[in-house]
């Protein structure tokens, strides 16, 4: 039977290519030069800003290099042994890795929650709404960062002086300067400025879903929860897939808010890799350019393959 | 006939010289064209020396000395390019930039200052793109050996000595300019800027008007270790203040120089017996004490950096902030006028002061890029800057920017808080010489045994120390951490660079005939100091 069916597809693909022009034969004499045309900044753009630093970067982390003088101190595999003994920097890789999963998973079910509530019919001010979740992602990190260092002060902040004189707490809470609290309270100011980016995402997704799915829902008797859970999940999987994806990602890039508000401290408790590389190629003289390579290519080798392990069981578990 | 024609042609070149070279009263303006070669007058203050009455006596005035201004014709306009960090003297570069001018048309200054943290990452970068300033500011992380960094790094080029004149060297005090440290080949690359007496850290500076809200005296300071923890204790009590304001991080460093400095050295390695020494039983007393204030919440809460620190003292929410000799134009530079500043000497240990501050070769901070097409213009210019009485001298001093030891500092320094600076640094002796260990061995300029043992982690000390106080946390094991680590890599750098042919050894930075750390170390003793063994076993 299955042989059959495999026939019936292999048989099936060749007609539709007898059948089908192909591209090559879709474009013609001038449109060629059209296409090539069209496609060269593109191209030319991403071969030097992406490629190319992607290229170098793999380069570098066989130097030893301080950015400046000429490339010319081959090392082969020593960043990569030194960076292997290199406690802090497994420390920032730690930390990475416990920001971007504390941090996606606080933030999806949270927006996906405000997503589903802001598209609820009944809901009055959802524009409002909306507005006010999104406003936080137009402020800048550096911006927000400064804000929240101010706010969060264990001497002039204002959220110690409401706990305190609601006497929630007897004496201010040292947010950003306690080793336990200091990686949490990153992890909240980043939820709240990005969570309505990823709101947004999810409202795009509902708004695929069917109506005729729920009308027959409702008639099957089906309540709120039923339905979120019956017809809108399954409904919305591919794209929630492709948005956790992106969430993980983009909060493995965590940098700009533990500059402003931490710069790595309590000691190194908040050091991430993005702040590690940083520090080593551009803050503490002499510059160690080589080294900061070793360490983008190591993690960045590690996340592709995280990435990779993803997606192999997202697709697993699709099949 | 001939003859008499070229004699007459030669007495009236001779007679053209002799007026142009004649000195002309003229107001100098940026604007004039100078067409031959001439000489002009400017302002100059000048010290001498006169007898009245027998007695011999030091006059300064005001006087016109005449300058030779090239004609316009030779010069090629130029753009000389400067930067630094200092941004609260911004004003101030603007008019040296107007005086410079004065003396020399042809050359326009452009200075640039950035915020410290800004200027430290843009900087490099400038170099990388080939758009370095042509004079730059900059001090490295071994601050000794910021001249054999940046010429590790290609980044700077010698003074050209055709246009230094002969006293040059002279505006400093003798031994300023050392091979390896601001001279190599005899070609000077720098110049020592702000003195290594008076400038550096280890001041305390107080807002007298908190000790006056506490009931204490503001002008009888803490004098030791135990009367700070009771004036603190005493401050807390009695107002809404906090006593210490402590920057953490790797700004700690202005807390802990004077602290440590007064009672073992501000230096994490020990140039007594050659070691990193975070672990010595003396630095973990100055950090005990130092964590008593946090743990008894006398210091302002929070993992703050030293620009919330300075305000946080300024502002009246602490009494107490340790910091440098620049601080008096820091605090000049905040809005808070009605800033009543005292200035004292840290306190020292309750037994006495067992302890110096490092007074080192370390205030070379001006380069001349190796990627200025204006080397010559830009040592006029430096040649010009360090001129004992010149207008960027009596300026800097007058406006109490700094320190500076091709001056008289006490002539011309005219803010309150600097004088009190160079008072407290003068009557108690703050900082000693220590060995150099570059003097004793000349190879030690090539070594990356420091470098490499504190790029491990940079700012390890700090850091941690920080980490610990925030937190109430023992720090002893992670200072044996730290110390070890430290140790065995700057060990093995030197036995593999002795391998290598460098006259290196542990010997080159351990100076146990140095006994008394209070004094400074007797540079005759370089010349009994035990070196190397020759083939690096040493």
């Amino acid at each position: 039977m299955t042989t059959i069916s495999a026939a019936q597809k292999r048989n099936s693909r060749r007609a539709k290519k007898k059948t089908a022009v192909p591209y090559s034969k879709q474009v013609r004499g001038k449109d060629y030069f059209w296409v090539y045309l069209f496609l060269t900044p593109f191209v030319v753009l991403y071969l030097g800003f992406t490629i190319w630093p992607l290229f170098a970067t793999v380069i570098y982390s066989f130097f030893e290099w301080d950015g400046i003088k000429p490339l010319e101190d081959f090392v082969g595999l020593e960043n990569f042994v030194t960076i292997a003994k290199d406690p802090l920097f497994w420390l920032s890789f730690r930390n990475t890795l416990v920001f971007a999963l504390v941090n996606t998973a606080v933030k999806i079910p949270l927006s996906l929650l405000m997503a589903i509530l802001l598209t609820r019919k009944w809901l009055w001010g959802k524009r409002f709404f909306r507005t006010v979740y999104f406003a936080p992602l137009v402020i800048p990190v550096a911006m927000a960062g400064l804000i929240f260092s101010l706010l969060l002060h264990p001497a002039n902040g204002a959220v110690n002086d409401m706990l305190v004189s609601a006497g929630l707490v007897a004496k201010p809470i040292d947010f950003l300067g306690d080793e336990r609290l200091a990686l949490l309270s990153l992890i909240l100011v980043s939820v709240w400025q990005i969570f309505g980016q990823y709101m947004i995402y999810w409202m795009a997704a509902l708004q695929n879903v069917p109506e005729d799915l729920y009308e027959a829902a409702e008639l099957d008797g089906a309540n709120e929860w039923a339905k979120l859970i019956y017809v809108t999940l399954p409904v919305i999987k591919p794209v929630a897939v492709v948005i956790v994806f992106l969430a993980f990602v983009n909060a493995l890039r965590v940098f700009g808010l533990v500059v402003t508000m931490t710069g790595g401290g309590p000691g190194f408790q908040t050091y991430v890799v993005p702040y590690f590389i940083y520090t080593q190629a551009l803050v503490d003289f002499p510059f160690r350019y080589g080294y900061a390579s070793a360490a983008a290519v190591l993690f960045g080798a590690t996340v592709l393959l995280a990435v990779m392990l993803q997606g192999h069981f997202v697709r697993r578990s699709g099949e | 006939m001939l003859q008499k024609k070229s004699l007459l042609g030669l007495l009236f070149v001779l007679l053209v010289t002799a007026v142009a070279c004649q000195p002309q009263t003229v107001e100098v303006e940026v604007t004039r064209v100078v067409t031959e070669t001439e000489q002009v007058e400017v302002t100059r203050v000048v010290t001498e020396t006169i007898e009245v009455e027998g007695e011999m006596v030091e006059v300064t005035r005001v006087v016109e000395v005449p300058v030779e201004v090239p004609a316009e014709a030779e010069m090629e306009p130029v753009t000389l390019k400067i930067m630094n960090w200092s941004q609260e003297q911004a004003d101030f570069y603007d008019q040296v930039a107007v005086e410079f001018q004065k003396e020399y048309p042809n050359i326009t200054i452009e200075w640039d200052t950035l915020e410290q943290g800004q200027y430290r990452e843009t900087l490099p970068l400038m170099f990388q793109s080939g758009d370095s300033p042509d004079i730059f500011f900059w001090l490295g992380a071994d601050r000794v050996l910021t001249m054999a960094e940046l010429l590790d790094q290609n980044w700077i080029a010698p003074m050209d000595t055709n246009v230094l004149p002969d006293d040059f060297y002279d505006r400093w005090p003798d031994g300023s300019f050392l091979e390896g440290i601001n001279v190599v080949n005899s070609l000077p690359y720098s110049f020592p800027f702000n003195d290594n007496v008076v400038w550096g850290p280890g001041y305390m500076y107080t807002n007298k008007d908190v000790f006056r809200a506490a009931g204490l005296d503001p002008d009888t300071p803490p004098a030791t270790w135990s009367e700070l923890r009771t004036v603190c204790e005493t401050i807390v009590a009695n107002t809404d203040a906090y006593c210490l304001s402590v920057p953490l991080g790797n700004d700690l460093q202005r807390t802990w120089y004077p602290l440590a400095g007064m009672n073992f050295t501000d230096s994490f390695f020990d140039y007594q017996q050659g070691r990193f020494d975070i672990d010595d039983e003396r630095q973990m007393e100055t950090f005990s004490y130092l964590q008593g204030f946090f743990n008894d919440e006398l210091v302002v809460p929070g993992n703050n950096d030293k620009n919330f620190a300075r305000q946080a003292m300024a502002n009246g929410q602490a009494a107490i902030y340790f910091g440098g000799a620049w601080m008096p134009g820091v605090f000049a530079g905040y809005e808070v006028p009605d800033l009543d500043l005292g200035v004292f000497a840290p306190p020292v240990p309750d037994d006495g002061r067992s302890g110096s501050l490092r007074q080192s070769f370390s205030e070379n901070k001006y380069y001349i890029s190796a990627q200025s097409d204006h080397r010559t213009e830009a040592t006029q210019f430096l040649e010009w800057m360090t001129r004992p009485d010149g207008f960027f001298a009596t300026e800097y001093l007058a406006q109490g920017f700094g320190t500076l030891p091709f001056s008289d500092m006490e002539k011309y320094v005219a803010d309150e808080g600097m004088l009190q600076v160079i008072d407290v640094a003068k009557t108690n002796g703050l900082r000693v010489a220590y060995p150099e260990p570059v003097v004793a061995c000349p190879d030690a300029a090539s070594s990356s045994a420091m470098k490499n043992a504190n790029n491990l982690t940079k700012n390890w000390e700090f850091v941690a120390m920080s980490e610990a106080l925030l937190n109430g946390e023992d720090f002893s094991g992670t200072a044996a951490e730290i110390a070890a680590a430290k140790n065995e890599e700057f060990l093995n750098t030197l036995t593999e660079e002795a391998a290598a042919g460098l006259n290196i050894g542990v010997e080159c930075f351990a100076f146990p005939e140095w006994e008394d750390i209070t004094q400074p170390y007797d540079s005759a003793l370089y010349d009994t100091h035990q070196m190397p063994a020759a083939d690096g076993e040493g």
